[in-house]
């Protein structure tokens, strides 16, 4: 870098920093207070598109949802009249809210965990030195970044009850027909097949980061040590993969709380032969939007989904603490 | 893991009799590239497709914008209360975007933007996710480099666009490309703030589609590749990228 | 010579004093949700409005199916700028009447009775006519003349003939044809019934669920006795036909150009009749939508030209053109004599049935949740038609649900 040339007349605030780097002057407190608030104009200034954004459509809202959930939705004169905490009463005593809840948590209790656990023998694949890694490494992540409308209707496609696809493979493996679309016992299950195959490769690729980011060193050590395959494995590569394993873990079981289009694109805009693959976010917009405009109480489980969400975010992060392990 | 999209190809080449047979036809007989044709004929898709590229460009040329700003404050300027609203930019993250659909829709209504581009392209201008990936980042450039600046007499914002920008090509580069997928991408969202065939973008004209076709697979596969074709080239050209900047998100 | 400028002087002052009290011209918003096989006669009937009033320009605007239009109409009432004009269903206009401008007052008391009894009452809020009918079907049945000479009249019988008719023709053990056709989640068979079965669905001031009275328990069993007699279908009964799958069913008279084609093209016969009556009466379900008009910042002017607009298209020659195209029916009783419709009943004597059953005919309730009521009762309808769920119990769910939709 070349000797600093100085502008003809440099600006106070140059000449203070200058000054004060050369430590030549006791800067007095008003110019560096002066100083500080000059900057955090400027500074607001830069903030200010992306949080008048985020202050519209992220906070506002958030408010909002309470208060709206607190309202008999009327449109000619929004939000309409208090009725305080009926709405909430009229949801837990609706059946097919229970219904949601519930398909919402058995969609989250097994395709989180079968994700996790394909995701982590994909990444040890991945992480060998095997001829078609690239090819392979891209082939599972392109389920991912693939517009989920236009996987679904593969999907659907290869669920057919006669044509599909999937009962055909499935033929040799001697099952019957499962009808995955219309059998209200296995139209979860299908979303979550798809959603397992959809996320399995992202994850993976997030695992891979963190296998091979684990120091040499430890592996070394534990060569020393005498120990090998599946015993270096459990104390050392999971204890070292657990950062990457829980981040993993809580994207996952925050995002497949918030399920939808997949299901709103497998069983063509219903929720499920019998409401059987309704899930929470499905009924918010069901009762707000699609049958119905009961926007309160489509707020009040807005409300409920996000308790549930920050709740078990809340548990994780408290176990995470403790069980994580950094190098 | 292939196997849908082996699929998808392969069933928009087939003849509609072909489609629905059992055993299934693992290789079209005929490769009906008129079934393309057909679909595309069906359904607006041009227009799909303008409204989905027009909503991708503008959001992300936009995000980028504000992240960019955004994060440089956060990282290199000290302002009052700079904790407070880190604090609260973190906070936000908590937030499940469901949750603010039905409020975002009373929001949208009360601004006339209903059925229009605003709905789909002004919410869309501002990221937590961006702005923390770019923070981060901009960190990890010195603050030396930045006083040196300041003496040469280059303003912050000059200093920005300049300097910074250039030297954090592969994060904005993320950021960039994360935001151009999820508009893309984005079902939700337009289905709930659009109306008219006009509006629709690309997946929910595909679903629309769909109900226009019915049972006719060969048409609705051939539609459905056309939606990702876009996804696909770009991924192809940016690769590494994209696997990289999903990689990183993991290691803190 | 002085005459003469006088006598032109006064006929340019009275020319001049015309133009300003002649009307000021007016732009009023219509939306509508007439895809492109009705669009055409409205946009003719609409033209023809602009001729007789020249000061009034109507804009039409199409917003999609039904559900979509309500979609646009709640947004911009949101907005705060909703058209001038639209086509809602009762019960949506139920939560938009006070900012609506009725139609009924600016009527004359010779319109408003000409219009059909069954129509008034869901047209009525509060004692004022807010809205007009406008462009209604009736549900009636659509049986295979060819395999059946004489329809049911009652449901005992329709029942009886629906066993008769589920046939396998190939004898391989698979029904090859049923005697009728079910959709589930489409409630249409089972509302009719319960309605003529003396049942209702709230009671009169909507403070109770009456629809699991021993009257809707009714209902919902005949529905489920019919269930191994008939085709269920998640489309249109239309294909079913077409594929020589029901040999009869009830389904709206909007469908009978889509049903009679698909009949006709496959080499089948199809004719209407009424719906077979039940226990109590022989009513049958009228569907379709109303017009209004909007007050929330329209101009008077504005309000006035979207009246006259609705009292044209009432009008007994108007409804009937209306008809006559789009496979509705018309909603004033003297348009049923009027010639153009006489003519066209010789012509087309399927539609004597649906006249005679439309000035006998019962239209949907008023509760603003209905549309997420009919939602709850055609999931009940559904459960038991594909067998998840006894009548009873569905019943008595459904009484559950619907209660929690009542409100407050």
């Amino acid at each position: 870098m070349e000797a600093p040339v100085r502008k003809d007349r440099p600006s106070l605030f140059v000449l203070a920093k200058e000054n004060v780097m050369k430590r030549k002057l006791h800067i007095p407190d008003q110019w560096k207070v002066r100083a500080f608030w000059l900057e955090s104009g400027q500074a607001y200034l830069y903030l200010l598109p992306a949080f008048i954004i985020l202050a519209v459509f992220t906070f506002y809202p958030f408010f909002s949802a309470f208060r709206l959930s607190l309202y008999k939705w009327s449109a000619i004169r929004p939000p309409g009249t208090y009725i305080g905490l009926t709405n909430y009463a009229k949801i837990f005593a609706d059946r097919h809210f229970w219904n949601a809840v519930w398909n919402t948590f058995y969609y989250v209790a097994i395709s989180v965990p079968v994700t996790l656990f394909l995701a982590l023998l994909v990444a040890n694949l991945l992480n060998k030195p095997l001829r078609m890694r690239t090819f392979a490494r891209t082939s599972f992540f392109l389920a991912y970044i693939t517009p989920l409308v236009a996987v679904a209707m593969v999907w659907s496609w290869m669920y057919d009850w006669r044509y599909g696809v999937l009962n055909y493979l499935l033929g040799f493996l001697g099952i019957d027909l499962i009808n995955w679309l219309m059998d209200p016992r296995f139209a979860m299950l299908a979303v979550i097949i798809m959603s397992v195959w959809r996320f399995v490769g992202y994850q993976a690729i997030i695992l891979l980061a963190g296998l091979q980011n684990i120091d040499k060193m430890y592996y070394d050590a534990a060569k020393v040590d005498g120990a090998s395959g599946f015993r270096v494995w459990w104390n050392v590569t999971i204890p070292l993969l657990t950062p990457q394993i829980f981040f993993v873990f809580i994207m996952s079981m925050i995002g497949s709380f918030k399920v939808f289009t997949e299901i709103y694109v497998l069983f063509s805009g219903q929720p499920g032969p019998l409401k059987s693959a309704e899930t929470l976010v499905f009924y918010i917009l069901r009762i707000g939007r699609f049958d119905g405009n009961l926007l309160g109480r489509a707020a009040a489980a807005s409300i409920f989904l996000f308790g549930v969400i920050f709740a078990f975010t809340l548990i994780q992060l408290f176990v995470t603490q403790r069980k994580v392990h950094y190098q | 893991m292939l196997l849908p999209f082996f699929w998808m190809v392969t069933t928009s080449f087939k003849s509609s009799s072909e489609v629905m047979q059992m055993p299934p036809q693992w290789i079209p007989s005929t490769w009906l590239w008129s079934n393309y044709a057909k679909a595309w004929s069906v359904a607006p898709f041009a227009r799909y497709f303008f409204n989905s590229f027009f909503m991708a460009i503008t959001t992300t040329i936009g995000e980028v914008i504000t992240t960019i700003m955004a994060a440089y404050a956060f990282a290199k300027m000290k302002f009052f209360g700079k904790n407070a609203l880190f604090a609260v930019l973190l906070a936000t993250l908590m937030i499940p975007g469901q949750m603010l659909l039905i409020p975002n829709y009373v929001t949208i209504n009360r601004l006339g933007w209903f059925d229009r581009y605003e709905a789909l392209i002004i919410p869309w201008l501002a990221s937590v996710f961006g702005i923390f990936l770019l923070r981060q980042f901009f960190r990890s450039i010195p603050d030396e480099l930045l006083d040196a600046a300041r003496i040469d007499g280059c303003s912050r914002l000059r200093f920005l666009w300049r300097i910074v920008v250039p030297l954090s090509k592969p994060a904005i580069m993320t950021v960039a490309l994360l935001k151009f997928l999820g508009s893309w991408n984005s079902f939700q969202w337009v289905l709930l703030m659009t109306n008219r065939e006009a509006m629709r973008t690309v997946p929910v004209g595909l679903m629309s589609f769909r109900s226009e076709v019915g049972t006719a697979y060969e048409l609705l596969m051939a539609a459905a590749v056309l939606a990702i074709i876009p996804v696909l080239i770009l991924f192809f050209f940016t690769q590494k990228q994209f696997i990289q900047g999903v990689a990183r998100t993991g290691i803190k | 010579m002085l005459r003469k400028g006088i006598l032109l002087g006064l006929i340019g002052l009275m020319l001049i004093g015309f133009g300003v009290f002649a009307q000021e011209p007016v732009t009023i918003e219509f939306w509508h949700s007439m895809s492109s096989g009705h669009q055409p006669y409205l946009v003719e009937l609409v033209d023809k409005f602009m001729e007789e009033y020249p000061y009034i320009t109507v804009n039409l605007t199409y917003q999609g199916g039904y559900g979509d239009t309500e979609d646009k109409v709640e947004a911009s009432v949101v907005a705060g700028n909703p058209p001038t004009m639209v086509q809602l269903y009762e019960n949506v206009i139920t939560p938009l009447v006070e900012v609506l401008y009725p139609i009924g007052p600016q009527m004359t008391a010779e319109e408003k009775a000409d219009i059909l009894d069954g129509l008034v009452e869901n047209n009525t809020f509060d004692g004022v006519l807010v809205s007009v009918p406008w462009n209604k079907s009736i549900m009636v049945l659509f049986y295979r003349s060819d395999l059946i000479d004489t329809p049911p009249t009652t449901w005992e019988e329709f029942a009886t003939m629906a066993a008769d008719l589920t046939v396998d023709i190939d004898g391989d053990g698979l029904i090859d044809r049923y005697g009728t056709g079910l959709r589930p989640y489409n409630p249409e068979l089972f509302l009719n019934y319960l309605i003529q079965n003396g049942g209702t669905i709230l009671n009169e001031d909507w403070s109770a669920v009456t629809i699991g009275d021993q009257a809707g328990v009714e209902a919902m069993q005949y529905a489920e006795s019919l269930v191994p007699y008939s085709y269920i279908s998640s489309g249109y009964l239309s294909d079913a036909v077409g594929s020589d799958l029901v040999a009869m069913f009830v389904d709206t008279s909007a469908g009978y150009y889509y049903n009679n084609k698909a009949a006709v093209d496959n080499g089948f016969e199809l004719s209407v009749a009424r719906v077979p009556a039940g226990p109590v009466n022989n009513k049958s379900a009228i569907q379709g939508t109303n017009l209004v008009v909007f007050d929330m910042g329209q101009t008077q002017a504005q309000k006035d030209a979207a009246v006259l607009l609705a009292r044209f298209l009432i009008r007994p020659e108007n409804t009937v053109a209306w008809s006559l195209r789009g496979g509705y029916l018309p909603v004033v009783k003297s348009a049923y004599e009027e010639q153009a419709w006489l003519d066209y009943l010789v012509e087309n004597p399927e539609y004597i049935v649906m006249s005679e059953a439309m000035v006998d005919g019962f239209a949907q309730i008023l509760h603003p949740n209905y549309g997420l009521m009919r939602g709850t009762i055609g999931g009940a309808f559904e459960e038991v038609i594909l067998g998840a769920s006894t009548a009873v119990d569905a019943m008595a769910n459904l009484v559950l649900d619907l209660t929690d939709l009542l409100d407050d």
